[in-house]
């Protein structure tokens, strides 16, 4: 059984122009063990479809759709106990180390709080689970780390601290939305190694949000594109990341600077910018950035459905192997 | 003459609360005209630093920052010297380096002199070069996404009909397709209008891509410097290496990328010897107390490393 | 996206309800400033009878005839109260403008010059500050002599060095900032971003802060009034006609409607002040939809 299966959710924001549409029937799964990489733009809705799950939207706002944790459904369940399994087995980690962390408090007092708090420890024993943490997520000297407060840390270091407090209660699943965006490649690769040891030691599913299809590239064992609240591509990571069929897929990829690829030629870069939410074009939210687009592209919006492999959303299927 | 030129640049920052740090400790750097230079290394090496020292922004403690021939003096209260202004800044954020209250045509239009007439054509054409349409001229900044920002920024700069453009990240905030587009223009600027660029960037793909040469840089000096393709494919500095593994492929191969253990020590203190040694996977005695030097490598490349002569790069 | 997840985050829930209450209080605000204006505009023409004839019963309280009641030397207070607001208005827009003025100059060059002119001129504002501004106007009044104009005088002294430390800490702040340093790095003078770019983003604030000064202003001009150091009987003016009235306890309304005049300009002029705060926040003024030419 899936740790998590989130069936067509739909989410809606409100405005000061009505509401709008921000993620328009997605569903995923992940496994124990598993990471799951979810890639799009800025504004197609991945952390969004995230937040709806934890219950963090702003007021006003309205989810549809299920989301199975273990069996129970998120979206439904009284605020109250999602709040409990929000933070105990299911833990979120954020792109800023920097504001993630509370800056008055010790290490050791965010994270002995939460242990005892959780799982009901006393002092000795939230104590020892906490150093046992720092240990976990490779924080030299675990001890004065615990008595010493987020500013003393490196960005990489703090987020390896925000990954020890999410881990803290150890949770069936960790979603983390962008962990080494604000990162240097060499810090990024100790993270995205961390996360890679955590899961298969810790038998943690792992939702992966991020811009970065390098980053998605190394950890994620299948991925999920997404293109305006919607999933345009999604199935094994080789599968779609070495033979992309989507045309956004491969434009993004395309985008990308390649070691293989020779400097004479340009990046292709993808024409027009990604519409925004509320102002989608009909059809296929695609068509009008798409080279391949045909007249059923701008009449009908894709399902996606199963193609081979994976699952797609273009019944033009351009780059069909 | 080299367009821009820095020599042995030092650069010392008050830290607040007294005491100063020297954020660049010696570091040197050519552009030519229609090349670009990358400029890399992890952040608190420097590289920002010495991007705002190239150009007058922060004074020099120690050596030289001189472009066509003539010295770059530190801002004044009055305006740059006219000589100076063909060389230019774009910074990273393209959210703080335009003026919410004006349009983007009037801040393009600061660089310009003349009639108003012909200011009003020349700003439609730098449009036309960084790939805007002539009508944004009338629209403020808040009306434009940041990869549109960072093209008025550029057009901004293109104004003064400059010889170098000094780029501090200029793509750090933007989407993969802006990206890719603003690399693309950038190449293009070196090639089509002669412009020397010194692009800073963490990004060390998109330098790969775009730059004729590379610096890396480490701890407020440089650690080696050579033309790009043969640095990428046989580094001589471990730090290089470090740099260059832990980049991660989007090829969907699971390349699980390198990480370089420890962080960038505080320049307060650097270590003694070689300042990577404390990182260096090869690190032996000499290196814990002699620094070696920027030396000189067959085919235009140096690199500040005892073992760089011995990996055989002729 | 991950921007819309940092703006939810960074903006807790809870204030985004002010943000929908504030606009009623906003409109409150203009209602009430907007006719205080019209009233002091026409106050000969709204007045029923002369602010200053001693020609009915005196301390009669409100009927028909006398709304607001007659004071104890047989004024109607109504019409005192409307020509009241010909002093304290006009007053204080002129004193807070002013102040303003005063306070914007030394803090502009304050914060263009830097280094010891900065010193002395910010230390000057300290000292200022280091009084409550009640006494220190009462100093000054006291020393300049009994009367209104002294009275406006003595709070423009203590009311120019909030100004000259908000536009100083904006001057350096824009001044610093990456437009002006690329307008710099262009070749324009720092005198010419000072014009260009630094005081049309400094403008803004000031004018915020001017409109909540105006509510400080009358309250701080009836203050002076009541404790007999600004009008002089037998003006009408609001604070002196509510000193009057607390020596007639038993006669409530000769000081409370003076005073409820006071309060709801107050009132009105701290609701404008709050919602053109919002106005000029960048943040709101970024909630425009981006255009992709």
């Amino acid at each position: 059984m899936s740790v998590l299966e989130v069936d067509s959710l739909r989410v809606q924001l409100p405005t000061p122009s009505g509401d709008v549409t921000i993620v328009d029937g997605v569903d995923y799964a992940v496994e124990a063990g598993e990471v799951l990489g979810v890639a799009g733009e800025s504004g197609s809705g991945k952390t969004i479809s995230m937040l709806a799950l934890l219950g963090l939207l702003p007021e006003r706002s309205t989810v549809h759709g299920t989301a199975r944790f273990e069996g129970r459904d998120l979206i439904t369940m009284p605020r109250r106990e999602l709040r409990d399994i929000a933070g105990r087995d299911l833990a979120m980690v954020f792109q800023d180390p920097f504001t993630s962390l509370h800056p008055m408090l010790s290490v050791g007092k965010q994270l002995t709080e939460h242990v005892r708090r959780h799982l009901h420890l006393d002092r000795a024993a939230s104590q020892r689970r906490a150093v046992e943490l720092l240990e976990d997520v490779r924080i030299p000297d675990p001890e004065a780390a615990l008595r010493a407060f987020p500013h003393h840390f490196s960005g990489g270091m703090r987020q390896r601290i925000a990954i020890a407090i999410a881990l803290a209660c150890r949770p069936k699943l960790l979603i983390a939305d962008e962990p080494t965006t604000a990162l240097d490649v060499t810090v990024q690769a100790g993270i995205l190694r961390l996360l890679d040891r955590l899961r298969r030691e810790h038998e943690l599913a792992v939702i992966l949000i991020t811009h970065d299809l390098g980053v998605l590239s190394s950890i994620a064992d299948r991925v999920s594109i997404f293109y305006a609240g919607r999933v345009v591509e999604s199935g094994a990571r080789d599968a779609v990341l070495t033979h992309p069929r989507h045309p956004y897929t491969h434009a993004l990829l395309d985008a990308l600077p390649h070691p293989e690829v020779s400097k004479e030629r340009p990046l292709v870069a993808i024409g027009g910018a990604p519409p925004a939410p509320g102002r989608l074009p009909t059809g296929c939210a695609f068509n009008p950035r798409c080279a391949h687009a045909v007249e059923t592209c701008r009449l009908e919006v894709p399902q996606l459905v199963v193609a081979g492999d994976r699952r797609l959303a273009c019944p033009v299927d351009p780059f069909r192997a | 003459m080299s367009a821009l030129e820095l020599r042995d640049v030092v650069v010392d920052y008050d830290r607040r609360g007294g005491g100063s740090v020297r954020a660049v400790a010696g570091a040197s750097l050519v552009v030519e005209r229609g090349r670009i230079v990358g400029l890399v290394g992890e952040s608190g090496c420097g590289k920002s630093t010495l991007a705002r020292a190239a150009v007058g922004l922060v004074p020099v403690a120690e050596g030289s920052v001189e472009f066509e021939g003539t010295a770059v003096t530190p801002l004044s209260r009055r305006a740059r010297p006219e000589h100076l202004v063909r060389l230019q800044l774009v910074f990273q954020n393209p959210y703080s380096s335009l003026n919410p209250r004006r349009t983007a045509g009037s801040q393009i239009a600061d660089g310009l002199k003349g009639t108003r007439a012909a200011r009003a054509v020349r700003v439609r054409e730098l449009c036309e070069v960084v790939g805007l349409p002539g009508t944004v001229t009338s629209r403020y900044p808040h009306e434009f996404s940041g990869g549109q920002r960072q093209r008025i920024a550029i057009a901004r700069a293109l104004a003064s009909s400059p010889s170098v453009i000094v780029l501090d990240e200029p793509l750090a905030s933007l989407d993969a397709s802006a990206q890719a587009q603003l690399a693309n223009l950038l190449a293009n600027l070196a090639r089509d209008l002669e412009v020397g660029l010194l692009l800073i960037s963490h990004d060390l793909a998109i330098v790969r891509h775009v730059a004729d040469e590379v610096s890396v840089m480490y701890l407020g000096k440089m650690a080696e410097t050579g033309p790009t393709l043969p640095l990428w494919t046989k580094p001589a500095h471990p730090y290089s290496e470090a740099l260059i593994a832990a980049v991660p492929r989007p090829d969907g191969a699971g390349f699980l990328p390198e990480s370089l253990p420890g962080e960038v020590p505080d320049p307060a203190h650097p270590p003694a010897g070689c300042r990577f040694h404390p990182r260096c996977p090869y690190v032996f005695e000499r290196c814990r107390v002699e620094e070696p030097r920027l030396e000189p490598l067959p085919n235009d490349r140096f690199a500040a490393c005892w073992l760089a002569g011995s990996k055989g790069l002729g | 996206m991950s921007s819309l997840a940092y703006a939810l985050r960074a903006r807790p829930r809870a204030s985004w309800i002010p943000a929908a209450w504030r606009q009623p209080l906003a409109i409150v605000g203009i209602v009430i400033a907007a006719a205080w204006i019209v009233i002091a505009i026409f106050a000969p023409l709204i007045a029923p009878d002369d602010p200053l004839a001693q020609t009915f019963t005196p301390a009669a309280g409100p009927s028909w005839h006398h709304l607001f009641g007659t004071d104890e030397l047989g004024r109607d207070v109504f019409s005192r109260v409307i020509s009241g607001s010909r002093v304290s208005l006009p007053i204080a827009v002129t004193l807070v403008a002013l102040a303003a003025t005063i306070g914007s100059i030394v803090g502009a060059v304050a914060g263009y010059f830097r280094g010891v002119v900065d010193g002395i001129l910010m230390r000057s504002t300290d000292l200022v500050f280091a009084f409550p501004p009640i006494i220190l106007a009462m100093v000054v009044a006291a020393v300049l002599g009994r009367g209104l104009f002294n009275a406006a005088l003595a709070i423009v002294v203590v009311a120019w060095p909030s100004y000259a430390r908000v536009v100083r800490g904006l001057v350096l702040s824009v001044g610093d900032s990456e437009y002006v340093q690329s307008a710099r790095l262009l070749g324009a003078s720092s005198r010419r971003t000072l014009v260009r770019d630094v005081l049309p983003n400094v403008a803004g604030p000031v004018f915020v802060l001017a409109t909540l000064d105006l509510a400080n202003a009358i309250l701080l001009l009836s203050g002076l009034s009541f404790l007999g150091l600004g009008a002089q009987p037998p003006k009408a003016e609001w604070g002196s006609m509510v000193a009057e009235g607390t020596q007639y306890f038993q006669w409530w309304w000769i000081g409370t409607f003076p005073g409820l005049a006071i309060f709801t300009v107050v009132l009105a002029f701290n609701f404008l002040g709050d919602s053109l705060r919002d106005v000029f926040d960048p943040r709101t003024a970024r909630r425009d939809a981006e255009v992709e030419p």
